[in-house]
């Protein structure tokens, strides 16, 4: 479990606070969704989970640790992140040793890092890359090597930022398929984006940030359909709930979130716009 | 910690941001000439007491506050290192004021000039302009290069990466994550930079003309003057021509 108890964080040198009064708790086997504008505090926020960020005011704890007393290190073992640019994380000579780079750090013996990142890079179709240099990949490929080198050493909760910018249609099923799976295996998923359908598609909660206080906390279904948050924090109302708010139903509007929604309640809601 | 954030120019409506960068540059310049030819305490102090007046007219005491305090381990090493070897506070002192004025006096430079500016200097001085672009877009690159060398670091260190464990070898072998990908991105943007520019006609013109003209006002003048009269009295005191006493 995750709990952020009333953090406060100011960078050194900076006048205000990017974070102020976070309270939010996290349980096991959630898949919370983190949204808002650029500068909402969103990375700032998952720099606490492992630590690299230590709290300037208030306390951070995961799995019953103060962050506080732990190093980045004994944290990650817990906690993996996968940044938004895989520029900033790609180094090794090849795709192999790329994935198997925090394994090697946690110090597991090498059969066992041979096994994990062969089958982390089937589950991935990175197979063919096996040898190839990860700095000659293209985008979306790298963007897969990154989240290949984390999930490999299964940390009990990941946290990825940003993880369908650069990544087609097949890329990005993939990913909804692998966070499905890792739910279905009962690990804690935060999720960092401003890809609203993609939260459709996955979130269990989701945590609205703007200057760096929470703004709203709660189901997809309250967010989408609450113009007022969504316009605060700069995202794009989905296409499905605009039509349902111009149409003004007197249905319960919230239970109507994707097309297949929408196809299956289109009888009444036709009822609806006639009276 | 140095912060790069702490030593870049912030645009402001002051009378010294408005002055001409080769006034300013001239000022900086003989500050810096006069802080290293004297070791007087006087002279010094005097000289670090003419090195405010533009921080306070240029507003920026606060940044140049969060510059010292970055910079306060060296001040406290070349005090006690000075300490240690004269015995002697006063000297020790002189040369903590010493390091404070070449600071200051280039903080009330840089601080208060738009690389735009500088740039725009060194073309009217006549040096080619392919030098002039590539010394702005180095100053310019710096906070971002900062930044991403900050985003490695962390995401190396969430992958389990210690930098600080081992002996020196081994520490420096930890560092290699952080400086390939620092190096490949940097040399992608360079890439990028190069290609963007060449796609609005870099290179076109030997020498290109410039949105605006540098022009020398009163303030400059007033600037010029104040710079080599101090330096003209501090000159003849090292000499031993006048006698100034402060303290």
């Amino acid at each position: 479990m995750i709990e952020f108890k009333e953090v406060y964080f100011k960078y050194p040198f900076e006048d205000t606070y990017a974070l102020k009064n976070i309270n939010i708790r996290i349980s096991k086997g959630e898949c919370v969704f983190i949204m808002g504008s650029n500068g909402a505090g969103k990375t700032t926020l998952i720099k606490h989970i492992n630590g690299i960020l230590k709290p300037t005011k208030g306390e951070v704890w995961v799995n019953g640790k103060n962050t506080k007393n732990f190093t980045v290190a004994e944290l990650s073992k817990i906690v993996g992140i996968v940044f938004q640019n895989p520029d900033h994380q790609i180094f090794a000579s090849s795709v192999y040793e790329e994935v198997a780079f925090a394994l090697r750090n946690f110090k597991f013996d090498e059969k066992y890092i041979e096994n994990k990142v062969n089958e982390t890079l089937k589950f991935f179709s990175l197979e063919k890359y096996k040898e190839a240099s990860p700095l000659f990949l293209s985008g979306g490929e790298k963007k897969r090597v990154t989240i290949a080198s984390v999930v490999c050493y299964e940390p009990e909760i990941l946290v990825l930022d940003e993880p369908t910018v650069g990544l087609d249609l097949k890329q990005r099923k993939n990913l909804v398929n692998l966070i499905n799976e890792l739910k279905k295996m009962n690990k804690t998923i935060i999720v960092v984006t401003h890809d609203i359908d993609f939260a459709i598609e996955l979130a269990n909660r989701v945590i609205i940030m703007n200057e760096g206080e929470v703004l709203k906390e709660g189901s997809i279904s309250d967010i989408i359909y609450d113009e007022e948050t969504l316009r605060k924090a700069n995202l794009i109302q989905p296409i499905i709930p605009q039509v349902v708010t111009k149409l003004k139903l007197s249905i319960s509007s919230k239970k109507i979130i994707t097309i297949e929604d929408f196809l299956t309640n289109l009888e009444i809601i036709l009822k609806n716009v006639k009276t | 910690m140095l912060r790069p954030e702490n030593f870049i120019y912030r645009p402001k409506d002051t009378v010294i941001h408005r002055l001409d960068p080769r006034s300013k540059f001239y000022y900086a310049f003989l500050m810096l000439v006069l802080a290293i030819l004297t070791i007087d305490f006087n002279l010094l102090l005097l000289l670090l007491l003419f090195t405010l007046f533009p921080i306070l007219l240029g507003k920026i005491l606060k940044q140049v506050l969060k510059a010292i305090q970055s910079s306060l381990f060296f001040l406290a090493l070349i005090f006690i290192i000075n300490f240690i070897f004269s015995l002697n506070v006063i000297l020790a002192l002189a040369l903590v004021i010493r390091f404070l004025i070449l600071i200051i006096s280039f903080l009330a430079f840089s601080l208060t000039t738009s690389i735009d500016d500088i740039a725009l200097s060194f073309y009217k001085l006549r040096f080619p302009y392919d030098f002039v672009l590539a010394l702005t877009l180095a100053y310019r690159f710096i906070p971002t290069l900062f930044k991403d060398a900050v985003n490695i670091v962390d995401a190396q260190r969430s992958r389990g990466l210690e930098t600080q464990k081992g002996n020196l070898i081994k520490r420096v072998k930890n560092f290699m994550p952080v400086i390939i990908p620092l190096l490949v991105v940097a040399i992608r943007r360079a890439l990028n930079v190069a290609e963007a520019m060449e796609s609005r006609c870099f290179g076109a013109s030997k020498r290109p003309t410039n949105y605006y003209e540098l022009k020398i006002k009163f303030g400059d003048i007033l600037l010029f003057v104040a710079s080599t009269i101090l330096f003209i009295i501090v000159l003849a005191e090292i000499l031993g021509l006048v006698k100034i006493a402060i303290v």
